[in-house]
Formats: structure tokens, C-alpha cells, sequence
């Protein structure tokens, strides 16, 4: 008979818990690789800038000079573009969802600088210029010899 | 094991006038339509026409690569499935399409009303208002010729 | 002969999920023609390709819509590999066909649960919404996301399922087989469901094949036409035949999508005895030269996309033909003729998915 096809689910549905949660009560469980939010380990960075590059929705902002890291929250599509392209894998995407809130928000971080990179970063610095000052003193070098040269071209002609 | 049907790609590449004798072709073999679409490349406009087959799953393309302010004619009357394709390749990209059997005067999608060719890429949307211009000067330039060539054999006339 | 009148259908109805806008002209009770209208959340999407490189298209285009979204992402993919003759592990082939597969499940269910509220059978969308939550769960717990998943990147999967999901996946498969058996009676042996949608907007086979429609809309009139037949990813290696159904009728199409639900588990079983072990990513190097049309079968149909490269980052063109904006002949020519009662039923039952139509 094709009546009352639907009365056993029915019947069985009364008997069971229900599917669906109290939710504000109870917590809800992501499980585990959940794609919530993307965190950083801030002292692994190096402001390289590719996840701003790579970031589809332009959400991650890098400020090489500050060594910030500026992430809009709401702009993040989860998409873990930037966790696969960190090259020093300090990005992760972590379970739970960024609640709303009344004003605009941007999760910002800074790299603290060790005694060690200061020095590094010093030394660098130091080379760089040494680097600028060998190379402006190689181009004052080349202009006085074209100038010389020029000069002794000239009595020939 | 399930039976693979291996289908390759095909596509030829014809010129505009012979279009529609290809697309005849396609429907005498049996093909079901596919798809349409347009691209801008290169200031030119690339036209697919694709094709398959119901049983071997054969994909066939029909490529033709016309000018901004060419006049392209109709397939729908040969494929009632076009219709849309057609309608939306000319509001999207503006491809000049003629005759479609079931013309929806640029209202399929319901876009703003400044928004003219949303897919036309701003260098795109240049070179047709030239080209149009063009055109335009020229069939001036036509018409003012037969009017004065009239007015001559006219004044011959008389 | 009545008096015609137009009646504008939509973009905001009750059985529609997603805007789209009918003029329906009609007599008396009769709709005589329909006139669509779409383009309410056009987004421009193909046209990002200037914006975006090739790498980031993947991930727009997975975020089309959020039911077709896996097969987007598949075809983009597929695509670009084809361009750039790279090779898939094996592993990341078969963990493709089992994501698809899942995801197919779930655009199933939704659409059983929307046509069982469209023909006002109310606790029937509740239990088919119920199953799908659990392939939600599964895909949440082995991708990360509910919907939109973003494992596809050109040359593989960046997430591989452990032996432990793949048990737990096993499990809830032979849970929800039984519970969509249980529903299965009621969609396709119902007397109330029978009357309602038998003899309801009849497409012949040939009428289908001139219209170019696709997808099990298509297969319910009894044309076997399943992309998933040209063997791309695991497909190839995997034992089905297309379902089909011969009476083109409302009923047909509800058949044949409750069957694929079946067939989806059954694949996805054999999808898991057949794995490989090994690598699921293979990094593609340089950037794509050339144009390729790929088909894949989606949901709701045959899906075509198509990308023209030029050597650079950013694609010349994107296109994705998408199963809805081929059926929409399908359904202008099934309303005709139809009674205006029948509008909103025969409207679901080519599984309108409007943002990829837009895109």
C-alpha cells in the first residue's frame, strides 16, 4: 500500500534524542583542521610579504618596515592560501570563528626583535651601506677616468 | 572495471561567412550544442561554438575569430539551445549577434542601467567605439558618394 | 480562447533559493510561455582572471557558489593541469573522486529537501536535511570547511584523509544509507508524493538532447549521458553505470537524484578500496601557455570550463558553462503548457543554482 510511507520514520523519530544542539548552552566542537581563523607565530616571520601577495581577498597586510602583520578578519575567505605558501610555516588555520563585534577590527601583530637579529639586522644595515658607499666611490672612480680619457682624446682630434 | 570512453578535444578554426554551414553540419551528424561563448583576445573577439556527442562523448569546437564591429549571424534558428548563449555573449561582451529566434532585447540579465558590456575589458570597449566610428564614417562617407553621384545622374537627367 | 496576462515569477519566492525572474504569460490557468530573467547577483567573476593569477583563480572560483563549489575548483584545476601536462599522484586522484562524491551527496539531499517543502511536505525536508548534515560533518572533519573546501590546488590535494577519518567515513556512509532508504520510500512510493508530481512537465528524450540539456535532468527523460563516463580522476577506475529513468516526467528527475544518492555511497566505497598509498601533491612549476575545454559532471550536470592562457600569471579568458544555464531551455520548454500551480515545482526540478549561472 502506498499510504502512510512516512509514518515509520516518523514513529522512529520520536523516540530518538534530538539532532540538533542548545546550542548557546552547550559549546559547539569543531573537529579537528576545522578552517575558523588563520593565527601567526609572529617571531618566526620574517616579513617576506607572501601571503599579502598570494591572499585572494587581499585581507593580509605586511608592513616590511614595521614588521607588522595585519590581517582583517572579516575580509579572510579561509581559504589557508597563505598557510601553503609561508615559506617559514609560521601561519596555521585554527578551529573557531571571528565573533562580531561593534566596531571595525583588525587582528594586527609585531615582530619583536631578539638581541641577536638586532645584531644581524646591524650588521646588515653595515654592509648595505659600505655596499652603496664602494659603489658611489666605483662611479666617482669611472667618471674621473672618462674624464681623463676624454681629456686626452682631445689634443689628438 | 567500467568501460572508458576516451574523447579527445577537436577544434577547427573557420572563417565567419562559413559559420553556419559548419554548424549545419554539426546538427546533420547529430550533435547536441554545448556551449558558446566569447573572448576578447588580442583586439579581436574569439567565438567557440562547442559540440558533443550523445554516445561517444566526442567534444567538437568551432572557433571563429572576427573584428570588434563584425555581424555575426544566428545559430539559434539551426540549435534551439543557443538562445541563452547567444543572448548573453551579446550582452556581456557586446558580439554584434543578429537574428536571434528568441531575442531578449538585452534584458536577460537584469544588470544596472549604465552598465554597458561588463565583461569587455576597458581597452576592449576603445577599440569598438573606434571601430564603430569607423564604420560609422565610412557608410557616411558612402552614402554622401551615392547622394552625390544621385544628384549627378539626377542633374544629367534633368 | 482566455484573456493572456503576464505574471511575474520571482526573483523572491518561496520555492526559490536564489533569485531568478520568470515572466510567465498566461491564460487562465495555463502558462502559455516563459521568459527568464537572470543577472540579480551577477558578480563578474570570469572577469577577475585580470586581477588574480592563476594560483588565487582557483580559490575564487571555488567561492561561485557554495554547493557546486568542489566541482568549480576540480574543473579549474583540471583545467590548468591539462594545460600544463602535469600529473596528479595518484592518492590526490582518488581523494578528488571521494570529495566529489561526498559533495554530490549533499547537493542531493538539499535538493530532495527543497522539493519535498516545494510540494509542502514539510517534515520530509527536515529528515533530508537531517542526512545531510551528517556529509557536512564528514566533509568538515577531512577538509576543513562545511561547503567551500579549498583542498584543489594545480597538481593536488593539500589534505589527505587518515585511516581514522576513513573509518569513521565508512561508518556514517552505512548509517546514512539506511536513513535515505527510509526516506527513499516516501519520495518515490508516497501516494501523496506520486500524485503530485507524476505526468508533470514531460520532456522527451529528443526534445531533451535538442535543448541541450544536461545533468540528471537530462538522464531522468533517458538520455545516459554522465561525464563521469570520460574517466577523469579515479572515475576511470571505478565500476558504475549512469542511472537513467525513461518518463521525463517531475517524478523521473526525483527518482534518478534519490538513485545517485546510492550510487555517490557505492562509489565512494569502491573509491576506498581501490586508494592508493603515496603522495597527494605534486607542485606545478611556471606559468600556463595555451587553451583547454574540460567537462566534468557536477550535481546538477555537465560542466564545461575553459581557460585560454598566455605564458603569463593572468589567465586571457575563464569560462565556466554551468548545468543550470543549460537547462534553462530545458525549463522554458517544460513550463509551457504547464499549469501555473506546477511553476514552482517544475522550477526546482532542474536544480536551479543561480550564482553559478551568474557568476
Amino acid at each position: 500500500m502506498s499510504v502512510m510511507k512516512f509514518a515509520p520514520t516518523m514513529l522512529k523519530q520520536l523516540f530518538k534524542k534530538p539532532v540538533t544542539k542548545n546550542y548557546p548552552a552547550e559549546p559547539i566542537d569543531y573537529p579537528e583542521g576545522s578552517r575558523g581563523h588563520i593565527d601567526i607565530d609572529i617571531q618566526k616571520c620574517i616579513s617576506c610579504g607572501l601571503c599579502m601577495i598570494n591572499c585572494p581577498s587581499s585581507a593580509i597586510k605586511v608592513n616590511k618596515k614595521d614588521k607588522t602583520w595585519t590581517i582583517n578578519r572579516f575580509d579572510c575567505v579561509q581559504c589557508g592560501l597563505c598557510v601553503h605558501v609561508c615559506p617559514k610555516k609560521c601561519l596555521s588555520l585554527n578551529p573557531g570563528y571571528q565573533t562580531p563585534g561593534p566596531k571595525k577590527y583588525t587582528y594586527s601583530q609585531t615582530h619583536i626583535m631578539t638581541e641577536e637579529e638586532k645584531k644581524r639586522a646591524a650588521e646588515a644595515e653595515a654592509r648595505k651601506q659600505a655596499a652603496i658607499k664602494a659603489a658611489m666611490e666605483k662611479k666617482k672612480a669611472a667618471a674621473a677616468a672618462a674624464a681623463a680619457a676624454s681629456a686626452e682624446k682631445k689634443p689628438e682630434a | 572495471m567500467a568501460e572508458v570512453i576516451n574523447a579527445g578535444n577537436v577544434q577547427i578554426e573557420v572563417p565567419l561567412d562559413k559559420l553556419l554551414m559548419e554548424v549545419m553540419k554539426m546538427r546533420d551528424r547529430g550533435l547536441r550544442f554545448d556551449q558558446a561563448c566569447a573572448a576578447y583576445v588580442n583586439e579581436k573577439f574569439e567565438l567557440s561554438y562547442s559540440f558533443s556527442d550523445d554516445d561517444a562523448y566526442r567534444f567538437e569546437n568551432i572557433r571563429v575569430v572576427i573584428d570588434l564591429d563584425e555581424e555575426v549571424p544566428s545559430v539559434s534558428n539551426i540549435y534551439p539551445a543557443a538562445v541563452f548563449y547567444e543572448n548573453e555573449m551579446r550582452e556581456l561582451f557586446g558580439v554584434r549577434i543578429e537574428m536571434i529566434s528568441f531575442d531578449l532585447h538585452d534584458k536577460l540579465y537584469r544588470l544596472g542601467k549604465d552598465v554597458v558590456y561588463p565583461m569587455l575589458p576597458e581597452a576592449g570597449k576603445k577599440k569598438m567605439a573606434e571601430e564603430m566610428a569607423a564604420d560609422k564614417e565610412k557608410a557616411e562617407k558612402e552614402e554622401a558618394e551615392t547622394a552625390s553621384s544621385d544628384a549627378k545622374e539626377n542633374g544629367g537627367e534633368q | 480562447m482566455g484573456k493572456r496576462s503576464v505574471v511575474p515569477f520571482g526573483p523572491q519566492h518561496p520555492v526559490l533559493p536564489e533569485p531568478i525572474h520568470l515572466d510567465l504569460v498566461i491564460e487562465d490557468e495555463k502558462v502559455i510561455e516563459a521568459v527568464p530573467n537572470i543577472g540579480f547577483i551577477h558578480r563578474g567573476l570570469e572577469g577577475l582572471t585580470d586581477k588574480r593569477d592563476f594560483k588565487q583563480m582557483t580559490y575564487v572560483i571555488e567561492r561561485t557558489c557554495g554547493i557546486c563549489s568542489f566541482g568549480h575548483g576540480l574543473g579549474y584545476v583540471e583545467t590548468i593541469e591539462k594545460i600544463m601536462n602535469a600529473e596528479v599522484p595518484a592518492r590526490g586522484k582518488y581523494l578528488r573522486t571521494v570529495w566529489a562524491e561526498l559533495a554530490r551527496m549533499h547537493s542531493h539531499l538539499l535538493w530532495l529537501g527543497l522539493m519535498a517543502d516545494a510540494f509542502g511536505f514539510e517534515s520530509l525536508f527536515y529528515q533530508a536535511w537531517r542526512i545531510r548534515e551528517r556529509v557536512l560533518d564528514l566533509l568538515e572533519m577531512t577538509t576543513g570547511g562545511r561547503l567551500i573546501f579549498s583542498v584543489n590546488e594545480p597538481g593536488g590535494v593539500l589534505r589527505d584523509i587518515n585511516s581514522d577519518q576513513e573509518k569513521e567515513i565508512l561508518k556514517e556512509l552505512d548509517i546514512m544509507e539506511d536513513e535515505v532508504k527510509d526516506i527513499e520510500k516516501t519520495f518515490l512510493q508516497d501516494y501523496t508524493v506520486e500524485s503530485r508530481l507524476k505526468g508533470v512537465g514531460y520532456l522527451s528524450k529528443e526534445q531533451v538532447h535538442d535543448l541541450g540539456c544536461c545533468g540528471p535532468f537530462a538522464r531522468a527523460s533517458g538520455l545516459s549521458y554522465d561525464m563521469r563516463k570520460l574517466g577523469y580522476e579515479a572515475y576511470g577506475d571505478l565500476d558504475f553505470e549512469p542511472i537513467i529513468s525513461t518518463q521525463g516526467d517531475a517524478y523521473a528527475r526525483c527518482e534518478c537524484r534519490v538513485k545517485e544518492v546510492f550510487q555517490s555511497i557505492d562509489l565512494i566505497r569502491q573509491a576506498f578500496a581501490k586508494m592508493p598509498g603515496g603522495d597527494i601533491f605534486n607542485p606545478v612549476k611556471g606559468n600556463p601557455n595555451g587553451e583547454h575545454f574540460t567537462r566534468i559532471e557536477q550535481p546538477r550536470g555537465e560542466a564545461i570550463y575553459y581557460v585560454k592562457a598566455n605564458g603569463t600569471k593572468k589567465l586571457d579568458r575563464f569560462r565556466m558553462r554551468t548545468p543550470t544555464f543549460a537547462n534553462l531551455t530545458g525549463l522554458c520548454e517544460t513550463l509551457k503548457n504547464c499549469e501555473y500551480s506546477d511553476v514552482g515545482i517544475l522550477a526546482l526540478t532542474i536544480d536551479p543554482c543561480i550564482s553559478c549561472t551568474e557568476r
